[in-house]
């Protein structure tokens, strides 16, 4: 018998599953319209089965909308009989982390990347013309497959396909006994809310974005399946190469910002750290530019057609991989990203969609290899083309590495039955993928500043081997600079320093001599000319980061950390430094003081720590610079134990200094062994404490502040000021309320210099009153916390806006 | 032989070449004992924390220094020492994946991966993690 239950809102889940089925089926149906329509080509049906195909994908779109608004609205509403609602969101969640609760799940990302589909294919409907039918029929099977990914339908106990996000939270934990009552949702106040370290503005932003990215690698693949399904080589080129052209621009986009979070608010202490995650986005992207280059090079010769084709099949299968590795749980325990793990379901489930993707790409290969144009004769050495082939199976190679390291856990179970052993990633990964990329970056580099001035099919050298030469001397002198003033001391960074400036260099000198600074058509110089800041910034950036929190007061151990010399071990071990509140710990070149903390009562409190630096100089001992961070910290949020810290950080143009908090004295009410103190005081009278004192400037009987007021109350408010040693610090005002025969004290907490007050008695007869009051001895109150310095990160941002902004000059110069 | 071929295998020549070189740089995942044995060298060593034996971490007489014990996967139980603060709900950790090496009979360590079990939710991983200076 089906049991009852109170109060849950059933519609716009089964609304939300309707639509996901209706997409599910629409998109099937077109995908089969367009084919019949593409095999019918130029016969009379083709329009009837075309106009049918729009329709359908038309539906499928109004569908995914539909699944959007229901999810959106069971959130929204805090539906929490819905377990993704309860899993994701809670009542005290801004307005703003709503949609970021929406992508938390993989059920969510899942929808933005069919909405993104969807709103692409719209777009393709009205500009994809004579490869409209050949192209969709790609992308309506493509978006087929993802939509399984919501269904959640089960087979018998241990099948289930798709897991949709509107199941509900009883069937999810059925086990649980609150179930059993009609009237459970009574008892289910708040969900689970976002966790803490996803609240945050990039969260709200890099997912669409980076999705934006992973939706737009679909079309190059279309048309490249496209091509060969037609067997016509030529017409493709022109939307295919501007389609890729935004694709890389906004994929590029998403992955950078997913370093700039890293490295806003994430304690990973940096902006990339070679993770599986960032690895595995990182190198569809790179395959992507490479088939850019390649497809450029088919567009001017007629050659590397074969390997445009190629890159951009694999550079689709590579999303797809790293949908895979990201979302199934397999990195395990080499990832630092908490991506809930959809086990064994999601595991075949997408194994299965990317051998369709891949026996779909491989049968038209195998079918239209021979029938490909091809030239006659080998490309000259001294031609354009040769060398951008070179460049990008150079990025084809370094993606090899990082992808072959990254999928570790995945071939480790076979390297352990082969040899026995256990294999794990390397004890420092940075260093390993740092020592190998290097190289890569080197030849990618130099090629992209040399280039241009060859010339396609055949260049006159005698004028080319002038300027490569004028670009290689100046080069050298900027290489030997940065070199010199960035005390490099390791040979491959030189080459790297060197190779930097020679992009630089030449990129810039044909944007003013060769292009003459026309901005519009030199969309390739701009984006090279960002890669060359980029790779600056990330030189610059890395290999001066300085961790300037060291701890020289604790007792020293005699610990070994492998390193050469004393001062090394001491660096290796010692990050993190204690600060008492109102002590001062000298860092690098500032004296670093803590000044105590303030709380925001956000879902869950928010604890901001004032830390201030201030930079003396040396001779005279004279502050010349003085600055507050706020470091935040989620203080033993939703029952965890321990802290979330983000990051603050104050930016200069040559530097950033960091600063966050590792751990902290217990709360207050846990250590504080102090106890309230009773002060008789008249109006004026003052009580001294450390660093500072109170004055009592009389009672008010209008409150001013806020608290639980009830009718008949009779409330009064102290006025008490706090001044430190540099003035006045605030105003703290606790109550005495009279409500019936009862008088309770509220009181008031300052917790700038560690002190609670309350009113112990009023005396009206003496004209006074009976403070208590206590302070927090210093000795409880401290934090410690870890100060990172990062030189030149601005060079790094900069040069990404910069290449990105080239990507969509390219693209709109390419618009006719 | 085309040019571009033979540029191209010279360049996956050298690849391959790379690539079995930084072999090497592989870790393996050990136990205490088998890391006792090249006392030194670094290694990964699965492990799950011992709520039995008492755990140290006094910021204020060494913020770097938290002690526990940790029980390996063939079920021996070492002291671990880990140069960094205590990681954020180290209690309720289910698993650790310590990087470090054995030394006296301790386990120094200089990176903790943990995995936590959430009441309802599939397993999360957080790390505490001491980002090992550039070289």
């Amino acid at each position: 018998m089906d049991q009852q239950f109170i109060g849950e809102h059933l519609l716009p889940g089964q609304l939300g599953h309707l639509f996901v089925i209706t997409a599910f089926v629409a998109s099937l149906f077109s995908a089969f319209s367009y084919m019949l329509a593409a095999r019918r080509e130029g016969l009379p049906e083709e329009a009837a089965w075309k106009n049918m195909a729009r329709w359908g994908f038309i539906i499928q779109a109004i569908s995914v909308a539909g699944i959007f608004i229901s999810l959106y609205y069971i959130i929204s509403n805090h539906l929490f009989e819905y377990h993704y609602a309860w899993k994701h969101s809670s009542r005290g969640l801004q307005v703003k982390y709503l949609l970021a609760c929406f992508w938390e799940g993989s059920e969510g990302s899942f929808l933005l990347w069919l909405i993104w589909h969807a709103v692409l294919g719209l777009i393709l409907l009205r500009t994809g013309k004579q490869w409209e039918s050949r192209v969709m029929t790609v992308v309506c099977l493509v978006q087929a497959v993802l939509c399984t990914m919501l269904i959640g339908i089960h087979f018998g106990a241990d099948i289930k396909i798709g897991s949709t996000p509107f199941s509900l939270l009883r069937h999810e934990m059925s086990q649980a006994p609150i179930f059993s009552q009609p009237n459970y949702l009574e008892f289910v106040k708040d969900g689970n809310g976002l966790n803490v370290t996803l609240q945050n503005y990039w969260m709200v932003i890099h997912p669409p974005v980076l999705f934006l990215g992973f939706a737009l690698t679909l079309i190059p693949f279309a048309y490249a399946i496209a091509a060969m399904w037609k067997g016509e080589y030529k017409t493709w080129v022109k939307p295919a190469l501007r389609w890729t052209l935004i694709g890389g621009g906004v994929l590029g986009t998403g992955i950078m910002m997913g370093g700039a979070w890293a490295y806003e608010s994430l304690n990973f202490g940096g902006y990339w750290a070679w993770d599986p995650v960032e690895n595995a986005s990182l190198v569809p992207w790179l395959t992507l530019i490479a088939g850019l280059h390649t497809l450029v090079i088919y567009k001017s010769t007629g050659r590397s057609l074969k390997t445009t084709l190629i890159f951009f099949i694999l550079t689709f299968l590579l999303i797809w991989y790293s949908t895979f590795l990201t979302r199934t749980g397999i990195l395990g325990d080499t990832s630092v990203h908490s991506f809930t793990g959809e086990g064994k379901a999601l595991y075949w489930h997408l194994i299965i969609a990317m051998a369709i993707y891949l026996a779909l790409s491989l049968y038209f290969t195998i079918r239209s290899w021979k029938k490909m144009p091809r030239l006659a004769g080998e490309e000259e050495v001294d031609t354009r083309e040769f060398w951008m082939l070179i460049g990008s199976i150079a990025l084809l190679l370094s993606c090899l590495q990082i992808i072959a390291a990254t999928s570790l856990p995945v071939w480790a179970p076979l390297y352990k039955k082969i040899t026995g052993t256990d294999i794990a990633p390397p004890i420092n990964p940075v260093e390993y993928y740092n020592g190998i990329q290097v190289w890569a970056a080197v030849i990618v580099a130099l090629l992209t500043g040399a280039i241009q001035f060859l010339k396609y099919k055949k260049t006159g050298m005698a004028a080319a081997w002038k300027r490569l030469g004028l670009t290689a001397l100046i080069s050298l002198v900027l290489a030997a600079l940065l070199v010199w003033g960035q005390e490099i001391r390791h040979l491959q960074y030189m080459v790297f320093a060197f190779s930097i400036c020679y992009a630089l260099t030449g990129n810039l000198l044909y944007l003013f001599t060769t292009q003459k600074l026309k901005l519009l058509k030199a969309g390739g110089s701009i984006t090279h000319i960002g890669f060359g800041l980029m790779l600056l910034g990330i030189l610059l950036s890395g290999y001066k980061k300085k961790i300037i929190s060291l701890d020289r007061t604790s007792a020293m151990q005699n610990w070994d950390f492998g390193k050469k010399t004393f001062e090394e071990n001491v660096k290796e071990s010692r990050e993190n430094v204690l600060i008492f509140r109102n002590t001062s710990v000298p860092m690098g070149k500032y004296m670093v003081t803590y000044l105590g903390d303030s709380l925001v009562q956000n879902d869950p409190p928010l604890t901001y720590y004032k830390v201030r630096y201030d930079r003396m100089d040396p001779r005279t001992g004279k502050i010349v610079e003085s600055f507050i961070l706020h470091p935040e910290a989620y203080v033993n949020p939703k029952g965890q134990d321990g802290i979330s810290a983000n990051p603050d950080a104050k930016g200069y143009w040559s530097h950033d200094v960091f600063t966050y908090i590792t751990s902290l004295s217990k709360p207050q009410s846990e250590s504080d062994t102090s106890v309230y103190r009773p002060f008789k005081m008249h109006k004026g009278d003052s009580v001294f404490l450390a660093n500072s004192y109170l004055v009592y400037e009389g009672l008010d009987n209008k409150v001013s502040r806020s608290y639980e007021k009830q009718n008949g109350d009779i409330a009064v408010q102290a006025v008490v000021t706090a001044y430190g040693t540099t003035g006045r610090i605030g105003a703290v005002s606790p109550l005495y309320v009279i409500r019936g025969n009862e008088a309770t004290s509220i009181e008031d907490t300052m917790r700038d210099i560690g002190v609670n007050i309350r009113i112990n008695r009023i005396l009206p007869e003496e004209n006074a009153v009976e403070m208590g009051i206590r302070q927090r001895a210093q000795q409880d109150d401290w934090i410690v916390m870890k100060a990172i310095e990062f030189p030149y990160i601005r060079v790094l941002w900069g040069g990404i806006v910069v290449m990105v902004i080239g990507f969509f000059v390219s693209w709109w110069a390419r618009r006719k | 032989m085309k040019k571009a071929s033979i540029l191209i295998l010279v360049l996956i020549a050298a690849t391959i070449g790379i690539l079995v070189a930084s072999f090497g740089k592989f870790s393996t995942y050990e136990t205490f004992a088998s890391a006792s044995e090249k006392p030194g060298n670094t290694y990964h060593v699965v492990g799950y924390l011992d709520k039995d034996q008492a755990q140290q971490y006094d910021p204020k007489k060494d913020p770097n220094n938290f002690v526990f014990f940790a029980k390996d996967k063939k079920g021996a139980t070492h002291k671990v020492i880990f140069n960094g603060s205590r990681p954020q709900d180290f209690e309720k950790s289910e698993q650790l994946v310590m990087t470090g090496f054995m030394k006296d009979g301790n386990f120094h360590c200089s990176k903790i991966q943990m995995k936590c079990p959430s009441k309802y939710e599939n397993d999360q991983i957080a790390v505490a993690k001491q980002p090992v200076a550039e070289s």
